[in-house]
């Protein structure tokens, strides 16, 4: 028995000739006896063949039903095996194969679809969703302070006030500290590297719950101050510079000139902080450092139960008592702490959330046009379906198989678009913006083939199971009666019009969208960020402690610092191609630091309540270098940057603003760092903080007042940007040979890299509204059409009544019409809500901005209407003759 | 088909079938006539029904095929009744009863 089923349905996969062979043979000796029984009769012989024939009634259906049937086993007790669905799938397969074109649309509408939630996805489980690499990860928390005297809200922390929170909190199981210097990397062998370090505290790697992946971490005695210079390398560092070979482990490198054994190696996903290459003890203890010196970061983990609202409480509770206890430091200090995920993402979270639901949105959009196109297909064949139904075929193998084949084809298209993402990969992460967090996570992997499974399925039992429904839930024997030329009903006709109308909707909403962040974007471009940045390149220079001393009696006169400025200066002037060269310790969009100041004359300020200022040390030639232009008194000259010359500044336009309303800003004195300058000159205010923030107040002291030892050297050329990058590499090294120049830029890259974040947002974004745009056009073009070939018979009425084409044709488009334009109203009204979300990321634009909308509005009706338009032009080509014969 | 002759109910094909086949093996033809002719062509049979009516109860266990000669020399494919299309005819043959009692008590008590 059990052999004999599986015999047959063998046979009936393997070989469906033979199985079709014998229906035929069974049907013809059917007909064969039936012929020969109407001859008995007295029928002639071609009658009585005739009438067999006609009594069997449709031989070629009964045969299709017959052949399905010995296939497929209709579900007994409601189980699906496995061999059910292989018939399933091989009937849905084979109607796919004979519809080439409803496919290969179908398919590749969801490939788009799917292929583009895939790949940004693929960025939003990288940055967003994957847990960070540290044990317990969503216990660690990161320490910050803030100053309601000067309205800052994230700053870094102080040393004596990182001991004070980790002795007095009650809701830390651990606490650690950490600062980010950078370092020259100096072998026998290579060229001197300029590398991110982080010295960290004691208890660094167990708060992170992080051990290096070869090797050791610190011993307790390498924490202490005076221990032996120790080093864990990056895992990026390991195989960029040591070639991945294990045994530099106890090998001894220079840092800053300083010999250091190198005693590990961390796995290659720890990036914390992201671009370190090399973590180091801090070496520190609870005296080091100032209560006024804000400048490490910490890290903490919660204990556990603790919330992160309890941890703020006590936080608060601890900054109180500070404020009290150490009244000229902390007054107006507070203390809060955010979750390590929300430190490290939250600032692109909403950009990439929002990506995400404008490309699901035109997942949806295409889902619409495929729903569409399967009901226009289903149509057609619903006389097929009625007779199968009128034969036995229950109505659930009928609903079974149109949602397999749905499966089928959103399962094609999920895995084609699963491919083009896979082979965009490379281009999708070399358009990702440089400063996206954890974008080295980005890439196709588990989670991501889920989500792109998923969505296949869903899109598959979304679109395929309103025409399955529908097919079998409707009048079967109706449209059994109304044979061939049966006209959609009003209801149905009704369905597909609000289909698309919302799909319209939607793509006007994600057009709205795209037109204000690309308006954002103009208008950021056409902000003057101050200076010019043509033919501006840029390099960073840090000059190591061993061999230029930074002694703290003598500043500010560290002689081999400034030895070394000098003549740098001076060679690179006189090369050939630099016409102006400049040092700058933070060059143009570049925040800085600030610092607090006095003007002289001006009543007395509690210590703890003095104005900052952001102060830019440079070079005199800094201002002509960049085009910035003088806007009162005099620039800086070389006259100020002796050892001897008097302390002069020059201030920006809003340090005027805010401090000089109605007074003579020049000759004015201020002191600042032990220091009392005269303020020289104003220049034109130059953003500091991306273009989007305005300047804030700042000074320009020169490097004889203030030296620094980490600085960029900016020249101004007409050259190649590399070649000058040679020069200035083969200067450097002929002033010191292990000096590591890094960060070679031009300030033209500089500007492009600022708006990055929102060049990627505004194209990924203008991509995915153009693509809905383009689909929902397709879509209502689709439904013109299949209207128009549907009522080819009432325009030929109409035309033999007497009606002109171009009533036909108005028609036709005011019927288009009315859809688009009820689409483009519906998707404006929601663009008003729907813009809400996009607040943070504009620019100088409302999200109301009527222009954006009028524009969109104009462009959505043009194109939905034109797409209406070809329809329409061929319902005017219907012959009322050839129409009406059909009748 | 002629309307003269009543149609048969929906669902009572296979009662038939399995009724008919209960004595003996027949092929698609030679079932069709033995409806006819047992209920004195009262009821006609859809010859498009019956086929995938066959088929389906074939695929259901219910019944067996062979390719047999038959009497007049020709090949035809014969159905016989399954041990499950045994059972089958007790439990359908139980339902038509209780079925029809029902029906008969309506038109009687009216």
């Amino acid at each position: 028995m059990l052999f004999r089923k599986l015999r047959r349905r063998l046979r009936g996969w393997l070989a469906p000739d033979s199985v079709d062979a014998e229906i035929d043979r069974e049907i013809r000796f059917h007909l064969e006896m039936r012929a020969a029984e109407y001859r008995a009769k007295g029928l002639s012989p071609g009658d009585a063949v005739k009438a067999a024939e006609k009594r069997f009634g449709k031989v070629e259906l009964v045969r299709r039903e017959c052949r399905r049937l010995s296939r497929v086993r209709p579900s007994r007790k409601g189980d699906a095996s496995v061999s059910v669905l292989m018939a399933d799938i091989r009937v849905a397969f084979r109607s796919l194969v004979k519809s080439p074109g409803f496919t290969a649309v179908v398919v590749s509408t969801l490939a788009l679809g799917i292929g583009a939630n895939t790949a940004m996805f693929s960025v939003v489980e990288g940055v967003l969703l994957r847990p960070l690499p540290f044990a317990a990860s969503d216990q660690l928390v990161m320490l910050w302070q803030n100053d309601r005297l000067r309205g800052t809200t994230q700053e870094n922390f102080s040393i004596p006030d990182f001991f004070d929170v980790r002795d007095r909190n009650e809701v830390l199981q651990g606490l650690a500290l950490l600062w980010t210097p950078s370092l020259t990397l100096t072998e026998a062998r290579q060229d001197p590297l300029l590398v991110s370090g982080a010295r960290v505290s004691k208890t660094y790697f167990e708060v992170l719950g992080v051990a290096p992946a070869l090797g050791r971490s610190f011993l307790p005695e390498e924490r202490e101050p005076g221990g032996n210079p120790v080093a864990i390398l990056s895992h990026g560092l390991f195989m960029s510079r040591f070639g991945g070979d294990p045994t530099v482990i106890g090998r001894r490198i220079e840092l800053e000139g300083v010999s250091t054994e190198i005693v590990g190696v961390m796995a290659p996903e720890f990036r914390f902080p992201s671009r370190t290459d090399v973590w180091l003890p801090a070496q520190i203890t609870e005296t080091s450092g100032s209560r006024g010196n804000h400048g490490v970061l910490v890290v903490g983990r919660r204990r556990d139960g603790v919330s992160l609202e309890r941890v703020n409480a006590n936080l608060e509770a601890i900054a109180t008592s500070l404020e009290v206890e150490y009244r000229d430091d902390n007054e107006g200090r507070g203390m809060w702490a955010e979750s390590m995920t929300d430190a490290m993402v939250a600032s692109v979270r909403p950009s990439l959330l929002l990506l995400q639901g404008a490309v699901l949105l035109v997942l949806l959009i295409a889902c619409v046009n495929v729903a569409n196109l399967l009901v226009a297909r289903a149509l057609s064949r619903e006389q097929e379906a009625a007779i199968r139904s009128a034969m036995g075929a229950a109505r659930s193998v009928l609903v079974r198989q149109y949602l397999v084949e749905a499966l089928l084809l959103s399962l094609s298209g999920g895995l084609l678009g699963l491919f083009l993402a896979y082979r965009g990969m490379d281009l999708l992460l070399a358009s990702l913006p440089p400063s996206l967090p954890r974008a080295f996570n980005v890439g196709v992997n588990g989670n991501v083939l889920l989500f792109s499974l998923v969505l296949s399925v869903a899109t598959g039992v979304f679109f395929g199971l309103a025409p399955a429904l529908r097919l079998s839930r409707g009048n079967l024997v109706a449209s059994l009666r109304e044979g061939e030329r049966s006209g959609e009903s009003s209801a149905r006709q009704r369905a597909r019009a609000v289909l698309v109308t919302l799909e319209i909707a939607g793509a006007v909403v994600l057009v709205v969208c795209a037109g204000l962040l690309i308006e954002s974007f103009r208008t950021l471009l056409r902000v003057d960020p101050g200076f010019v940045a043509a033919n501006v390149v840029s390099v960073d220079i840090q000059l190591p402690e061993i061999r230029y001393p930074q002694d703290r009696d003598s500043w500010p006169r560290w002689t081999e610092v400034r030895q070394f400025q000098k003549a740098l200066l001076e060679q690179a002037r006189s090369t050939p191609g630099i016409d102006s060269a400049a040092l700058a310790i933070n060059g143009p969009l570049d925040p800085g630091w600030t610092s607090r100041f006095v003007i002289e004359g001006r009543p007395d300020v509690a210590p703890g309540q003095q104005d900052e200022v952001r102060v830019r040390v440079v070079s005199p030639d800094y201002f002509r270098t960049l085009g910035i232009p003088i806007l009162r008194g005099r620039s800086l000259d070389p006259g100020d940057d002796r050892d001897d010359s008097p302390p002069v500044i020059v201030v920006n336009e809003a340090f005027v603003r805010r401090y000089f309303v109605d007074e003579e800003p020049l000759g004015a004195r201020l002191s600042q760092w032990g220091l009392t300058r005269e303020i020289v000159g104003v220049v034109r205010d130059v953003r500091f903080q991306g273009l989007q923030e305005e300047a804030q107040p700042a000074i320009y002291p020169t490097f004889s007042q203030a030296p620094f030892t980490g600085f960029s050297l900016l020249v101004h050329t007409r050259e190649e940007p590399e070649a000058v990058f040679a020069r200035l590499r083969a200067i450097t090294a002929s002033l010191d040979r292990d000096l590591a120049l890094s960060g070679f830029t031009t300030l033209e890259r500089r500007l492009a890299a600022s708006v990055s974040e929102r060049r990627f947002t505004m194209n990924l974004f203008g991509a995915f509204a153009g693509l809905a745009l383009l689909l929902s056009t397709l879509g209502i073009y689709g439904v013109m059409s299949f209207s128009v070939g549907r009522r080819q018979h009432e325009f030929g009425v109409r035309m033999s009544l007497g009606a002109a084409r171009h009533d036909v044709l108005r028609l036709v488009l005011t019927d288009g019409s009315r859809l688009a334009l009820l689409g483009i109203g519906l998707g404006l009204l929601v663009a008003v809500f729907v813009t809400r979300f996009l607040q943070s990321l504009l620019y100088g634009v409302s999200r109301f901005d009527p222009v954006t909308f009028l524009v969109v509005s104009l462009l959505a009706a043009t194109v939905t209407i034109l797409a209406c338009t070809f329809p329409a032009l061929r319902a005017t080509r219907v012959d009322p003759l050839v129409a009406l014969r059909h009748e | 088909m002629t309307k003269t002759k009543s149609e048969l109910l929906h669902g009572t094909l296979e009662l038939l079938v399995l009724r008919i086949l209960e004595s003996e093996a027949m092929n698609g033809y030679g079932i069709g006539r033995r409806i006819e002719d047992l209920t004195g062509d009262a009821l006609s049979v859809d010859e498009g029904s019956l086929y995938p009516a066959l088929y389906r109860m074939e695929e259901r266990g219910w019944l067996a095929s062979s390719w047999r000669v038959t009497e007049n020399k020709r090949r035809a494919k014969f159905y016989r009744l399954t041990s499950a299309g045994r059972r089958r005819l007790g439990s359908e043959r139980s339902n038509w009863s209780e079925f029809a009692a029902a029906v008969k008590k309506i038109l009687e008590s009216a």
